[in-house]
């Protein structure tokens, strides 16, 4: 069997609860085919399923937008995996990279608030995301840029569960070194980042303080990655996924029976434009998100192509030898007589077909990656 | 005698969904029906195999919220090895009341003002804490149950069948086939599932028992009247056709040419050594002085005559040739070239 016929992409998202992993995902699959414009790849769900989850958390978001401002908390968070078929058509005919998506519950990052009954559930997870190519770590800006005294941001590992994110990043990282140095990607996304730039409607660019407050929290797990696995891409990738919103009060809780817990509640509220029109959903960032993605996966699948075309020619130059081989009067009677050399040459020929069909392919598959590669990332992306 | 066990977070941080009291032995609606269902959105499933039945009612609306101000869902579990009982008929009047606020987009609803009496914010509060709660759990719920109106009543149906939630037979086939599922009438299922509406995914899954499914169906795809799953044993076999005479009799007769073919220039191949083994001891009998002549009737085509002494040679075209030696008295050669 070939390596592509065996490749099933896995990407998995890590972060806590109700930070707004299922939104990007929705945000994703936003207008997938303007997404990455000036190339012909897309994306798209892969199942029925898969559209429907996507078309009902965007139903949710939307229907959030309508009361006139937007309090992340109010949707329901996970509380069940969703797994999330997608597929990215490189526009290379036959070879749409189809990959499973993970989110799971943010409550099970720490062992504190999983349910001893989802011990079995989230070993499951924790499978999936060792396979998984590309590991995506949300991470809440208004988290970060909100905590304006040093107590607030003592509780930021509490909030944004850094420490339970290393730990299962880290073991990631290993575990892809292990598996043969495969390529991987780890992106980390700022998401509710619609106050901080002003690239989408938002009147301040706070973009290099929410980096060094990133760098400050997530720098260890940066580090860790890095330790274990250094071939592994770190992006930092901020993202808006609702767009036509900007923070308007926020408000720092303390938790009962915990002297150094504390809560953090944003609330935004929908800016004029979107105030005075219909509310509509204005991701931004994303396009990063998916460019990455998208070249991760192709190149993973071009390697594993051009590996297979290589074999293929190989065989197919074996099979013809093989084919034409003189075996000497007697065994040549018989090759004759039982139609086997007829039979080795028709082999040998259809292989070679195949040979050169896998050949165009990976041609094919260095113009995608080429293409998408040659696009540059935007101005919010740091490479780590 | 039932099992019951609900599910639902807290009003404070940490407090993530959890089981009040005692929880199931494992989380068998999130395994097998994970594809076909958003467990955040309402979800019912119900089966029952040779080791009793098992229901499960998700994402009920309350009245709590969680400390981020979302609405705090309740999710109720039921498990039986026997047969049902009155409190599963508390149960039935559940689903039913459920499926009727979904359909009629009633918020609150009668199920969730139901759950809402029974479990107020305190009283989760403290259940969420209190391991030893299981008991009052159960009372609690079948007392919210059993303020339900009685569910419809209708004939189950007896076969496997979708229909969409909003159309009210399908609605009724359903609390129908429950109440038949949870009082050991038959093995089988029935389920309302929120991402997937394509009669043949469901087709597809559905073996031996029977299946009872409701659907969200936003498109209106569905006549709201059940229509018949078709079991997969049922669908007209479409496996690829088996070979024509022709060509599976092909090879076999290529091949009994090519042995015949082989055969015959083999045989040749020893005439010839022969031949040759013989023309050397002809060339010593030539000198011998006496021939005798033999008649014969035969006279073959462009040949010679057989009355004729015969020079028994291979001739120079290669097709054939007889001879008689009358020095040895055996010899009558026939020789086939392999270019016929």
């Amino acid at each position: 069997m070939s390596r592509t016929s065996e490749l099933d992409f896995k990407i998995s998202m890590l972060g806590p609860t109700r930070v707004g992993k299922t939104s990007i995902v929705a945000s994703m699959l936003q207008g997938g085919e303007q997404l990455l414009v000036g190339t012909p790849v897309t994306m798209r769900p892969d199942d029925p399923a898969t559209e429907r989850r996507i078309a009902l958390t965007r139903q949710a978001l939307q229907g959030a937008l309508q009361a006139g401002e937007f309090r992340p908390g109010s949707l329901q968070s996970t509380n069940e995996p969703d797994h999330f078929k997608l597929l990215l058509d490189s526009g290379v005919e036959g070879t749409a990279i189809r990959f499973d998506l993970l989110d799971f519950p943010g409550e099970w990052l720490n062992p504190a608030t999983r349910p001893s009954l989802r011990q079995r559930d989230w070993e499951d997870c924790l499978a999936f995301v060792k396979q998984s190519s590309v590991l995506i770590v949300p991470v809440d800006a208004a988290v970060l840029m909100e905590a304006a005294r040093q107590e607030y941001r003592r509780a930021w590992p509490a909030i944004l569960t850094t420490d339970e994110v290393r730990q299962v990043a880290g073991d990631w990282a290993a575990g892809r070194k292990a598996a043969g140095n495969e390529p991987a990607t780890l992106l980390f996304c700022p998401v509710k980042c619609e106050f901080y730039f002003d690239d989408n409607g938002g009147r301040w660019n706070k973009s290099e303080e929410l980096l060094n407050r990133f760098r400050d929290e997530y720098g260890h797990i940066i580090d860790r990655v890095r330790g274990e696995h250094p071939g592994i891409q770190q992006l930092y990738c901020p993202v808006d996924t609702i767009g036509c919103v900007e923070l308007i009060d926020s408000e720092w809780i303390p938790i009962q029976d915990n002297v150094a817990g504390w809560r953090f509640e944003p609330v935004f509220g929908l800016r004029p434009d979107a105030l005075s029109g219909r509310a509509r959903l204005r991701p931004k960032g994303i396009d990063d998100v998916l460019a990455a993605l998208c070249r991760q996966l192709l190149e993973v699948r071009q390697t594993a192509e051009r590996l297979d075309a290589e074999e293929a020619q190989q065989e197919s130059s074996r099979l013809w030898k093989n084919a034409n081989r003189s075996e000497g009067l007697l065994r040549n009677m018989k090759l004759w007589i039982t139609g086997e050399r007829k039979r080795r040459k028709v082999r040998a020929a259809q292989f070679g077909r195949e040979a050169e069909v896998m050949r165009h392919r990976v041609e094919a598959f260095d113009k995608a990656v080429e293409d998408i590669a040659k696009r540059p990332y935007g101005r919010r992306v740091r490479v780590l | 005698m039932m099992d019951t066990y609900l599910e639902t977070r807290g009003r404070e941080i940490g407090q993530a969904h959890k089981f009040l009291g005692t929880q199931p032995a494992d989380t068998w609606w999130s395994q097998g029906y994970g594809e076909l269902t958003k467990f955040t959105n309402p979800t019912i499933l119900v089966e029952r195999d040779d080791n009793g039945w098992r229901l499960y009612i998700g994402a009920i609306p309350s009245s709590r919220h969680d400390p981020y101000g979302a609405v705090n869902r309740v999710n109720i579990v039921a498990e039986s090895p026997g047969r049902g009982d009155d409190a599963t008929d508390a149960i039935v009047r559940l689903v039913d009341a459920y499926l009727r606020d979904i359909a009629e987009n009633r918020e609150p609803g009668e199920a969730r003002h139901a759950l809402d009496e029974a479990f107020p914010e305190e009283v989760v509060g403290r259940l969420y804490t209190d391991s030893a709660s299981t008991e009052e759990v159960r009372g609690r719920l079948l007392i919210a149950c059993g303020s339900l109106s009685p569910a419809v009543s209708a004939e189950d149906r007896g076969d496997s069948w979708i229909a969409p939630v909003r159309g009210e037979k399908g609605r009724a086939a359903f609390v129908a086939r429950v109440r038949a599922l949870v009082q050991g009438e038959l093995n089988g299922a029935a389920i309302f599932v929120n991402v997937v509406d394509d009669p043949a995914a469901f087709a597809l899954r559905h073996d031996d028992s029977d299946l009872a499914v409701l659907v969200v169906d936003p498109e209106e795809h569905l006549s709201e009247e059940p229509q018949s799953l078709i079991k997969k044993d049922n669908r007209p076999i479409t496996t690829p056709s088996p070979p024509t005479p022709r060509t599976s009799h092909q090879p076999r007769a290529q091949l009994l040419i090519r042995v015949l073919a082989a055969a015959l220039l083999t045989l040749a191949a020893v005439i010839g050594l022969v031949w040759w083994l013989l023309s050397l001891k002809g060339v010593e009998a030539a000198s011998a002085p006496e021939r005798t002549s033999i008649s014969s009737p035969l006279k073959p085509r462009g040949g010679p005559s057989l009355n004729t002494s015969l020079k028994t040679r291979m001739d120079q075209t290669g097709s054939f040739s007889m001879g008689w030696r009358p020095g040895n008295r055996r010899i009558i050669l026939i020789a086939v070239s392999p270019e016929c």
